[in-house]
Parts: C-alpha cells; structure tokens; sequence
C-alpha cells in the first residue's frame, strides 16, 4: 500500500522523469505483474472542490476528492501508473486568477501541477485548453522552453514533476515538436517469477500524446504562424515504432479526443476510433468530450460504433478509458503482464477496465482530501478574493420580482452592455451595416422557478465578478442577428406568450403569466429607441401593438440589427427564424463577460441611466375582475421606485405554500 | 455508419431527402426552405432537408430538428423523436442543445451539470 495516512498525499515528490535507458535486467521468463494505468482528465484547475461564482464549496467535482480514488487505487493495486489526459490548467476563476489577474511568476508552480506533483502522477498529455492563455503562458507554467515565435524565455521557470507529451504539435520556426512526443517511463513495479515468488522488475511504460488539431482555429491568435498540428494517426504511425524501438514494453496512448467514425482527415478532432486502430497501442486514454466510457448504460452514438465494447471499455480490442470531467470519475485500466524473457507483454483478455466515481451509490461524495486544500489555499482564497473584487457600483437594487410586468431593473444593465458591444463590433468590422438601428434582447433569468427566493436580487452598492453572475445567469456568447421589422415583431409576439389570455369581462381573478412558459424566454429590449404595447386581452401571436422606432412605426421590411445570446441565435426557444440563419456576430466572448467589460467601463450604475427606461408596457384596458401574479412578499416598493404604478399586493401569502405572495396588476392603469 | 445509427437511435422523424455527401450542403438547403431566402419557403422540404443533414452528424441541423418535431413544423409533431435529437446535439457538444437540456432538467445537481458543458462546449464551439 502506497499511502497509509489519512491525508493521502506524499509529502515527498519523487521525479520520474524518464532516464535513459540503462541496463536494466529484463524480467525473466514466465514472470506475470498487475499494472494498472489511472486516469484522469479534463480537469479544467478544479483543483478543490468549489464553486467561485457561487462562493460555495461544490462538493461533484474536485481532485481534491479524485486523489481518494487514486489512493483507494494504489491500496488495491500492487502497481500503478497514474496519467492525466489534459484541459488541466484552465475553466474556472483560480486558473483565470493564476494566468491573468496575478500572473504566475517564474520561481512558482501552477497551483494545479503541485498538486499533481504531489500525487505523484507518472506523465501527462496536453488538451486544447491548454493553449488558451497563450504559448508563453504555456511554457512557463509547464516548465517548457518553447522555441516559437513570439515566446523569449531566458530560463527555465518551476513547471510539473512529471514528463509531459505531445506529439501531434509542432513548432513552425524549429519545425520540432513543441513538447517531448512521448516518453518512456521506467516503473520498478512488484511482480510474481514462473514460480510465484515474489520479485521486483522494471516496466518500460511509453506515453505518447495527442491533442485535437482543431487547436489551430481555436486558438489562433495564439497559435497562427507559430505551431502546426498533425493529424492524431499520422502522430502514431510515426512515433509508436519509434518507441518500441527504444525498448517500450508496453505504449499508453493519451489521446486528448474522444470517438468519431465519420472518414478520417488529419484536422479530426476527436480520433480515437482511428489511433485504436494504429498497431501497438496497448491501452488507451481518452478525454475532451466530457463522457463516461465504459459504461454500458450510455446511449451515446459514439459508443455504439463498431469495434467499440461500450461495457468492457475496448475500442478495436484496445482497453480504452475516459474519466468524464472536473474529477468526477478515476479511468482504471489493470493490466495484467507477462515477460517473455526479454519483454513484458499485455495479456489482453485478462484486462479490466473501469471508471470509477467520485459519488457514492447513496449519492453522497467521498470526502475530499484536506491535503489538497493545505497546497493551494494561498491561491485558493486570493481566487475568492478577485471574484469579490468591485468592477464598479449601483445606486439602485437590480431584482427581477417584477420583471413580468414591466421592471428593467436587472435587464437594462445587460441590454445596455450587449447594445454598445455590436454598436462598436459593427463600427469596426461591419460597415455594411453601419446604418441600421442596433437593438438587445434579455430575458429575467430568475422569476421564482425554485421558490420566493429564486428572483435576481442584486443590492444596491459595489457590483463585484459574482454580481455579474447574478445579473448574467447563463453560460452564454454575445451574438447578434439581422432580422427585419417582421421578424422583431414576430421575436416579441414569441416573447409575449409569457401571458396567459385575459378577458376583460371576466369578474373572477385570473392568473397573468402562464407559467408553462419559462421566463428565460421572455425577451425584452429595455431602450428609448423602441416602443411596443402587450395586449394581454389578445391570443398568442397577436399581442404585440404599437410597434415603433423612435416614435415611427416599424415597417416589416425595415432591417434591425438584435444583440443576444448564442441560444437564442441558434435557436434556443424555437423563436421564429431564429436557427443560425440571421447571425451576423458569433462573439468570443461571454455575455457575462461584456456585461464585466461595460460595467468597468462606466463604472456607476444610476437609476437613470441603467434602470427605469422601459420599452413596453401593457396595453390599457379595464377588467372586470383582478389581473394576479405571484412574487416574492414585501416586495412593492421596489415596484413603485420602478415606477410601477399598477401593482398592489393583494395578499402576502399566496396561499399556495411557496413563499409567494399574491400581487394584483392594474391593467387599466 | 454513424448517420445511420443517428438515424436508427432517432427513429419516427420524417423522410430524409436523398442522402447527399456534403452535409452543410443539406444544411444551407434547409434553412433556405425554412426562411424562403432564394426560395419559396416550404415547412415540409426544409423538415426533409434538416434531418439529412441531421443524420449527416451536424449538430446545429439536430437542435433545429428537434424544435421543428417539437412544434410539428414541416413535419408531424414527435416529441420523442425531437427530444431524441436534441440529446444527439448535446452528445456532439452543441451548446444551446446542452442549455436546453440543462433549463428542463429538473434535477438541480444535473442542470448545473449541463449548464457548465454548456459553458465548456460555447468555448469551441463553430457556430
């Protein structure tokens, strides 16, 4: 058993990195070993288990609880080699903080790789996100020394304990591979002779990696005219000979990509089904599409293609694993071996595969490892401390209680944000459009869905990262479509089936917003540039009245241009023409992020400026009886500073046993 | 072969166009149908279009699929089959089909777990 103590981490890092080969005595004749191959993947720097956004520990995913499985792992096995797949140093607040708010200096290891380094992993592969901060970034913090265009690097910087691998990337100025392509790790490893006794010999462990060539488009501002990629299978064929020559006795391939059988061309990104196939690949690593595999209950297409054992984890015969993402799950791959006199060999119908959960049956997690938390808590805490950083103030509490009927209070900030954004997009890039009236789109993300609680309630005072989460709830991109007059009104007749019917001569209450209608599909524009009225007396599709631009009614052949988000852009709500075919700006950026970027920029939200313009408003008429709607309780005031003067709470419990309280709309006012 | 087991796992769709070897191609045809750019448009050939170039493997013709069966546009209204390809779009990483699987799960540990895919998928996603 490797590790005994109840913090499972060494404290002692043993380097082992690979050594020339020296005369090892290969492991006599008939001699049989167990070797499991651990893995993990995609880790995205969730390092512990904790929600930045949130401010909250998040207890799914982690390698904090990962390194259980690895030492639950390494008690039961008596060999093991442990390998991480990549996407590993970016995807949350800690990695942003490390790369960009506080920039790692040379002398320091990235919070994630001492981590790793204490865990003892035996190598590594590179994902694409790997490259997202750039290649110096890259260098540094993986302890490299790029010999590309635009990386000046007088030394080597503190980087990973253990080899990494690469090989399907190379540097355009070198024409060299910018990581080592693979290695071959020397595993003293406890092993049984013909006999049964008990002898101790050396595995040759080669390591090869891959990443998805697709990098070269995704990061190109890093990476144009600095590396190339080669295909996944091209990589292979090169270099797997290559190490059996220098003595591998059995090749792990660490593919960051998962499985396609659609026809292979050397940009594949995800090309497992394909390295399979390459000779003398003896296990498989695989990652970058967030899956399970094996596992037997997926009804994924691509673990139904042929040469695939979805419940052994074999691909083309292969043992093949993918440990899902963020530490969840551990890949095991126990390989049974036996030496032939000059070289082990994998008995391959003797091989389990397996990815084993960080959740318990009962749903419960396994318990992260506090040693985990004692490396990076210095990183850990000035994380929070940038999230909770101000980025600029409100003067005006920005909610959604009253979002239904009328309040812009937490949507005009976001219009406003995503309106200035295209404005200067298209002023830039897009003359062509230079003329057209640019409009945005928002939507009340939370309107009560989970309780009286559930509504966005930003208060009044400094507006800090997590209050951009607040106002932005969704993991959207900033897009922007072209429609014409038709297709706005068309947009808000969709928006307006929030409402339920209402006949004016009815003389019992009737309920406002139909709630099979989820609010994130209530869009609204929150300018003084576009005026429209709601008629709630009118069916679906024929509510929208008054529709105007700048006082002028809106022609059906006049041409807008509508900032929103990628959902909606591509299709998200089914509204009408919106599938992909009006978009005119796919933006790389996060709709929470432009609403950062303007909040910085204008620094203080008044009111005024960024809280009372409302574009619509109901149309006026008299009911018979009271129009209702149901919100959080004591809440009127912050309909009155909105200046909604229609709104009365008629009882402070609904009666319904939510939390909600039952408010009333005056539509004749 | 993949096409063909899409299609198999999202059975109960309508009729695919005849099969073509260039799924954008399909695509554009199908969204040229749906919004009668250059053509007249036509619910059902654009249904027909979509879901070759569904079965084709793209995701953004999948998630365009499932709301077009989802609202019986151009074709019979299927919501197992829309549902099925909305889950087809999210296995190829589609990030508004992993949204829209993460807003109806009702399971919260789930939604989140979707909505950060989502999130992970917008950042290579093409389109």
């Amino acid at each position: 058993m490797r590790h005994s103590i109840p913090c499972q981490i060494a404290s002692s890092i043993v380097a082992v990195l690979a050594a020339p080969a020296f005369a090892a005595q290969p492991a006599p004749k008939g001699a049989s070993a167990t070797l499991a191959v651990l893995e993990t993947t995609d880790l995205h720097s969730n390092v512990v288990g904790y929600d930045y956004f949130k401010l909250a520990a998040e207890p799914s995913i982690g390698l904090d609880r990962t390194a259980r499985l690895i030492a639950q792992a390494r008690a039961e096995f008596p060999n093991t080699v442990l390998f991480d797949n990549g996407d590993t140093i970016q995807g949350n607040a800690l990695a942003d903080w490390q790369a960009l708010v506080k920039p790692l200096g040379c002398g320091q290891t990235l919070g994630i790789y001492k981590v790793m380094n204490a865990l003892e992993y035996d190598g590594a592969s590179i994902g694409n996100h790997e490259f997202n901060y750039g290649l110096a970034y890259l260098s540094q913090v993986t302890g490299s020394r790029f010999k590309v265009a635009g990386v000046t690097q007088p030394k080597r910087c503190a980087g990973p304990a253990f080899p990494q691998v690469l090989a399907n990337v190379y540097s355009v100025r070198t024409k060299q591979p910018l990581f080592a392509p693979y290695r071959i790790v020397e595993k003293k490893v406890s092993a049984q002779d013909a006999a049964g006794r008990p002898i101790t010999a050396t595995v040759k462990v080669g390591i090869i990696g891959f990443t998805p060539p697709t990098i070269m488009s995704w990061d190109k501002r890093w990476l144009e005219g600095k590396v190339y990629t080669t295909g996944v299978r091209e990589a292979a064929l090169k270099y797997i000979p290559e190490m059996r020559k220098k003595g591998a006795d059995i090749v792990v391939a660490i593919a960051h990509g998962g499985l396609d059988a659609n026809p292979y061309t050397p940009q594949m990104e995800n090309a497992g089904w394909y390295l399979a196939q390459v000779p003398g690949v003896d296990a498989m690593l695989l990652g970058h599409s967030h899956q399970l595999f094996p596992n037997a209950a997926s009804t994924a297409p691509q673990f139904n293609l042929p040469g695939v054992d979805k419940a052994k984890g074999l691909v083309h015969g292969v043992p093949t694993v993918m440990a899902n993402l963020w530490g969840k799950h551990l890949g095991v791959i126990a390989l049974q071996l036996k030496a032939d006199g000059r070289r082990w060999t994998v008995e391959k119908e003797k091989t389990v595969v397996e990815a084993r959960a960080a959740q318990n049956a009962d749903k419960t997690f396994v318990a992260a490892d506090p040693a985990v938390m004692d490396l990076i808590r210095a990183e850990h805490e000035a994380t929070i401390a940038y999230v909770k950083t101000p980025v600029g103030s409100t003067d005006f509490r920005m909610t959604t209680y009253f979002a239904d009927v009328g309040d812009p209070s937490a949507l005009q900030v976001v219009n406003a944000a995503q309106t200035q954004y295209v404005q200067n997009y298209i002023a830039a890039n897009l003359p062509q459009y230079a003329k057209l009236p640019v409009l945005s789109m928002s939507a009340p993300f939370k309107s009560g869905l989970a309780g009286a609680f559930d509504f966005t309630d930003v208060p009044a005072g400094n507006l800090a990262l997590n209050n951009a989460a607040d106002l932005y709830l969704y993991p959207n991109a900033l897009y922007a479509v072209k429609i014409d007059g038709a297709g706005l009104k068309a947009w808000l007749e969709t928006s307006a089936r929030r409402f339920n019917t209402i006949d004016p001569n009815k003389t019992t209450a009737q309920e406002l917003v139909n709630a099979t209608v989820p609010s994130y599909n209530f869009d609204t524009p929150t300018s003084q540039e576009i005026s429209y009225e709601i008629d709630v007396t009118q069916p679906p599709g024929s509510r929208i009245r008054k529709l105007a631009l700048r006082g002028v009614p809106v022609e059906p052949t006049q041409d807008f241009i509508v900032a929103t988000n990628n959902y909606r852009a591509s299709g998200g709500g089914n509204f009408p023409g919106l599938d992909g075919s009006k978009t005119i700006l796919a933006s790389p950026d996060t709709s929470r992020d432009v609403l950062i970027a303007y909040v910085r920029e204008v620094k203080k939200l008044s009111r005024a400026t960024h809280g009372s313009t409302r574009s619509w408003r109901f149309a006026q008429v008299k009911t018979a009886g009271p129009v209702v709607f149901h919100s959080a309780p004591g809440m009127l005031t912050l309909a009155r500073e909105a200046g909604l003067g229609n709104v009365r709470e008629a009882a402070a419990d609904d009666g319904l046993g939510k939390g909600f309280a039952l408010y009333e709309l005056d539509l004749s006012k | 072969m993949k096409a063909l087991l899409l299609a198999l796992a999202c059975a109960g769709a309508v009729h695919a166009a005849e099969p073509v070897p260039d799924a954008q191609a399909a695509y554009r045809q199908a969204l040229a149908y749906r919004n009668g750019t250059g053509v007249a448009p036509d619910a059902a050939l654009a249904a027909r279009w979509m879901e070759t170039a569904a079965r084709a493997g793209l995701p953004q013709a999948m998630f365009t699929l499932a709301n077009m069966l989802a609202a019986g546009e151009g074709v019979t209204r299927n919501e197992a089959a829309a549902r099925c390809w909305l889950e087809q779009a999210a296995d190829l990483g589609h990030p508004a089909a992993l949204q829209e699987l993460a807003l109806r799960e009702p399971e919260p540990r789930k939604a989140e777990l979707l909505m950060r895919q989502a999130a992970h998928a917008l950042q290579h996603a093409s389109n």
